[in-house]
């Protein structure tokens, strides 16, 4: 089968720039970069497009964060996902029937309740809501789970593999070359800058390199003689079988650290995380993630008992210490770029690769992506986000 | 004719009860414990659901025993992607057909399959992209169409909130009770392991309970398929360190050895030291257009329903193969009275006669059968259910002749099999993706893989292979892991990785 987006010449010497990693978000940067006239670009990945977290995550999409960094990049992303269908040439099935965030104690009501006062300090649109309005909205959400929440009525999820093929084939069609089976095994640096990558099929050069490498993001870094200061961890998904419409909004709770949707086939899409982080780079999915997913799932939708597992797997992600994520040049090697430590990076690919491509095109980082430099990382100023639903450090929801 | 075969001359018979089921509001009999796929094929019923998404029609033996195989659903008692060939028949339940509206014969979405040429695949990947309410709007139309009417029954729901069965742990799980599957717990068990062997099939046995042709045994002899598998099936059932688990099914194998098994009542958590993968293989099917109408089937598929089932698929079949298996199939469906109307082969005369030899001693033409060897499926002819198909010369090839068209109503595919290793896959897709993994993936420590999941087409062969792959995994102990596995066999490229540092079996 045709690999949609896939060059169809050998993989040349040198170029512009080169971005390891297919997924999301090294699409959605090469694509912008040719939008920007920068068309010499190579996308080399070891596996297939979407062959990472972008074609293993939950497809959901929000802007309601607690932090402004956060808010700032996310919003621009979701204003960018809406139209996305449009710009690609291509439905990638975004599906905008809202986005849903449950509290189910008081104390998870009364952060919302802030979460939501601090959105709209932020420009962001999201309303909190009651008991009363949750049920309303997700009907068949277990009630003792929905004592209130915030809602993003014009956010929700998009199917994953259309955005990657959206991304590949538009990029492709402005000259982007995208190589598959490709494994780089070293980033070439001489005299503080990069003048390279090398690949089990020879050597690549080029003044610009990004590390978009996803779950294996520290290796590539490492490779350039950076220290990432991530770690790769794992997160797992299931999907049922299609039953009858039920939920119309995508929904994530604090609660059950999980995050789910239904699709328009009508499969219920779901995971869930333990309480510590799963530090593993292993794509094995595990017994007792499934079972919690059932259990969790059947407890906050009680619709679901009975229903039948159609499929469960793993993927990876590459997580910081303030679970943000890590954009933009790395000081002490020039012409090296990240766009790693993604753990929302589905989301968050449209704004990211459309204002990273603007500052290796300019030179300078546009102000909406700034705050996430590696730098920050290094002298500890930790970005504070409060709304995420990821397992966090010490086996608490972040 | 009559579908239902009194006077097998291979395989002893004896009917069961037979018992009144409702079909769509009509009354149907059928005999108790076939599978309500085949008393529905029995009765006639030639269309036995619709594809998802361009509303084909589909029949029985398309895809048979391919995992979670879509064209036998059906709803039975209300509760819906039950599937047919599967579910034994007990008499008084009542089945309906998903996806159709009114009916599976007369499905009025089916129009959009005589659109089909301008609905290209991925067309929703190029509807309303530039119109994003019209986007949403056809999304909650499909999801009407798609899960529409699918709600779990009360029965699924008591089902599925019973308790576990628990953790077993046990010396060997040999999953898979084919040839290889019993060969292997039966050479284990005997050198001291205590197996639990688990197949989610009725009976113990495999796609040699289907088989009529003679196969070797080691001790030299030869005997019939399906006498061979019950023979090893009933020294199963007797061996006192065997557990014999069927209508059971492996759900995974997971980190840590975990192997949770779908039983009858429940799920039992495995945890076995030793793992044997005997999970067969699987038919492959052919490309060509209308390869999916009802009366295209599976030769395996086709087997079962004449040897097991005691069923002729049809009255006048065009097998169209590239090995023995396919004159094998031929020959046994002839012998229950079915005409042949070709035998399809697009290998060269000298190849397809060695591969017919076996089954047609004295060549095909002296069994008046015409025998198209240089020759390929260009379409299968149709509207609801095959009518015939349109044969001709392969390229290259024998070169002569031109297109000929021939009547039928069945045509019966063989063109090879493909392992299932999805058990192995799922532990050795690990890390690193790799899209060519090469032959001789090692195997985490004290796993094997015999028989037809190991690529071995062969019964006898895939006995001998199973029997030696039990008594090295008896040989094997976690303590003195002397004895690392390679599987002799390529794994399917594009799937295997590296296999897993962390953790093979549960020691
Ligand atoms: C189960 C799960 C659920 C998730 N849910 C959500 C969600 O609901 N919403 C959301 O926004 N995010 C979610 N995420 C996170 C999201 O999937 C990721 O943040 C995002 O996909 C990251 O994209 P990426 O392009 O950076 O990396 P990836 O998609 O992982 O791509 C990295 C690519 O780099 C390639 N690569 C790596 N090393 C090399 C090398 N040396 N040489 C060549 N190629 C290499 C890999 O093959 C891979 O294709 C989820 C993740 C998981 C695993
Ligand atoms: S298993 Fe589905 S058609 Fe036989």
């Amino acid at each position: 089968m045709a690999i949609p987006g896939a060059a169809r010449t050998p993989l040349r010497r040198a170029y512009d720039v080169v971005i390891v990693g297919a997924g999301v978000q090294g699409l959605a940067l090469a694509y912008e970069l040719a939008k920007l006239g920068v068309r010499d670009v190579a996308v080399l990945d070891r596996g297939y497009p979407g062959g990472g977290g972008s074609g293993r995550n939950g497809e959901m999409i929000r802007s309601a964060f607690g932090s402004p960094e956060w808010s700032g990049l996310f919003d621009e992303s979701l204003r960018r996902w809406r139209t996305l269908s449009a710009e690609l040439d291509f439905n990638v099935l975004f599906s905008g029937s809202g986005y849903l965030v449950l509290a189910s104690t008081p104390e998870q009501v009364e952060r919302c309740r802030a979460d939501a006062v601090r959105q709209a300090e932020l420009g962001v649109r999201s309303e909190f809501v009651t008991a009363e309005e949750a049920r309303k909205i997700a009907p068949e959400v277990n009630p003792d789970l929905a004592l209130g929440g915030v809602y993003q009525e014009h956010a929700g999820f998009a199917h994953h593999d259309a955005v990657v093929w959206g991304y590949a084939r538009a990029a492709a069609r402005l000259g982007v070359e995208l190589h598959t089976g490709v494994t780089v095994t070293g980033v070439d640096v001489a005299g503080g800058a990069v003048r390279g990558v090398r690949t089990d099929k020879g050597d690549v050069s080029a003044p610009i390199v990004v590390n978009a490498a996803g779950g294996a993001a520290r290796r590539v870094a490492e490779m350039a003689g950076v220290a990432l200061p991530t770690r790769t961890c794992r997160l797992e998904m299931i999907v049922t079988e299609s039953v009858a419409p039920f939920l119309r909004p995508a929904l994530a709770t604090l609660e059950l650290l999980g995050y789910c949707h239904q699709t328009a086939r009508g499969e219920f899409v779901g995971g869930t995380e333990l309480p510590v982080p799963d530090v593993s780079d292993s794509l094995n999915g595990t017994y007792d993630l499934l079972l919690d997913m059932a259990a969790k799932f059947v407890r906050l939708l009680p619709r679901l008992a009975g229903v039948r597992l159609l499929r469960h797997w793993a993927g990876l992600v590459d997580q910081s210490e303030d679970l943000s994520p890590v954009i933009g040049p790395v000081p002490e090697v020039a012409g090296f770029h990240l766009t790693c430590g993604w753990v929302y990076g589905f989301m968050g690919a449209p704004a990211t690769g459309a204002l990273l491509a603007r500052g290796i095109h300019d030179g300078v980082m546009p102000e909406l992506i700034r705050p996430f430099s590696v730098t920050r990382l290094h002298e500890g100023r930790f970005i504070q986000e409060g709304a995420l639903v990821v397992a966090a450090e010490e086996g608490e929801a972040a | 004719m009559n579908p239902r075969i009194t006077d097998h001359p291979a395989v002893p018979y004896e009917r069961t009860r037979r018992v009144a089921f409702t079909f769509e509001g009509r009354i149907l009999h059928g005999y108790e414990g076939e599978p309500v796929a085949t008393a529905l094929h029995a009765a006639g019923v030639r269309v036995l659901s619709r594809s998802f998404k361009y509303h084909r029609p589909r029949g029985i033996g398309l895809t048979c025993g391919a995992p979670s195989c879509p064209n036998c659903q059906l709803t039975i008692d209300g509760q819906y992607g039950v599937p047919g060939c599967a579910t034994p028949l007990r008499g008084g339940e009542s089945v309906r057909r998903e996806r159709a509206w009114p009916s599976a014969d007369h499905d009025l979405f089916g129009v959009i399959d005589r659109f089909s040429p301008f609905i290209p695949a991925g067309f929703q990947f190029r509807l309303f992209r530039r119109s994003p309410r019209l986007a949403h709007l056809a999304e909650r139309v499909m999801g009407l169409i798609a899960g529409g009417g699918r709600e779990v029954t009360p029965d699924a729901i008591a089902r599925a909130a019973r308790p576990g069965l628990g953790e077993r742990r046990t010396a060997l799980a040999v999953v898979g009770a084919g040839v290889a599957g019993l060969a292997g717990a039966l050479a284990a068990a005997d050198a001291g392991l205590e197996v639990v062997l688990v197949d989610q099939g009725a009976e113990p046995g495999g796609a040699l309970r289907a088989e009529t042709a003679p196969v070797r045994t080691p001790d030299g002899g030869a005997a019939p398929g399906f006498a061979l598998a019950a023979e090893l099936a009933a020294r199963a059932a007797a061996h006192p360190a065997i557990e014999v688990l069927t209508g059971s099914t492996a759900l995974g194998w997971y980190e840590g050895g975990v192997l949770p098994v779908h039983t009858p009542s429940g799920v039992l958590t495995l945890r076995p030291a030793r793992l044997l993968v005997a999970t067969g293989d699987y038919d492959q099917p052919l490309l060509f257009p209308g390869n999916d109408r009802p009366g295209v089937m599976l030769a395996g598929a086709v087997q079962r329903l004449v040897n097991i089932d005691h069923v002729r698929p049809g009255s006048r079949a065009v097998v169209v193969t590239r090995d023995a298996y396919g004159y094998a199939v031929a020959a046994q469906l002839r012998a229950v009275g079915v005409e042949i109307a070709a035998l399809v082969d697009p290998r060269p005369g000298e190849r397809a006669g060695a591969d017919a030899e076996a089954s047609f001693p004295s060549g095909v033409a002296a069994s008046g059968v015409p025998h198209l060897t240089g020759h390929r499926l260009r379409e299968a002819l149709g509207r609801r259910t095959v009518t015939g198909v349109v044969v001709e010369p392969q390229e290259g090839v024998d070169g002569r002749g031109r297109a000929v068209r021939l009547d039928c109503d069945v045509v019966v595919v063989s063109a090879g099999r493909r392992p299932a290793e999805e058990l192995l896959l799922q532990r050795l897709y690990h890390g690193d993706i790799t899209l060519d993994p090469g032959p001789g993936t090692a195997l985490p420590d004290g796993v094997a893989v015999a028989g037809g999941a190991a690529g071995i087409t062969d019964p006898a062969e895939a006995l001998t292979t199973g029997a030696d792959a039990g008594a090295r995994l008896a040989r094997w102990s976690p303590e003195n892991p002397a004895l690392p596995e390679i599987s002799p066999y390529p794994l399917s490229p594009g799937q295997a990785g590296r296999p897993s540092s962390s953790g093979g079996t549960s020691e």
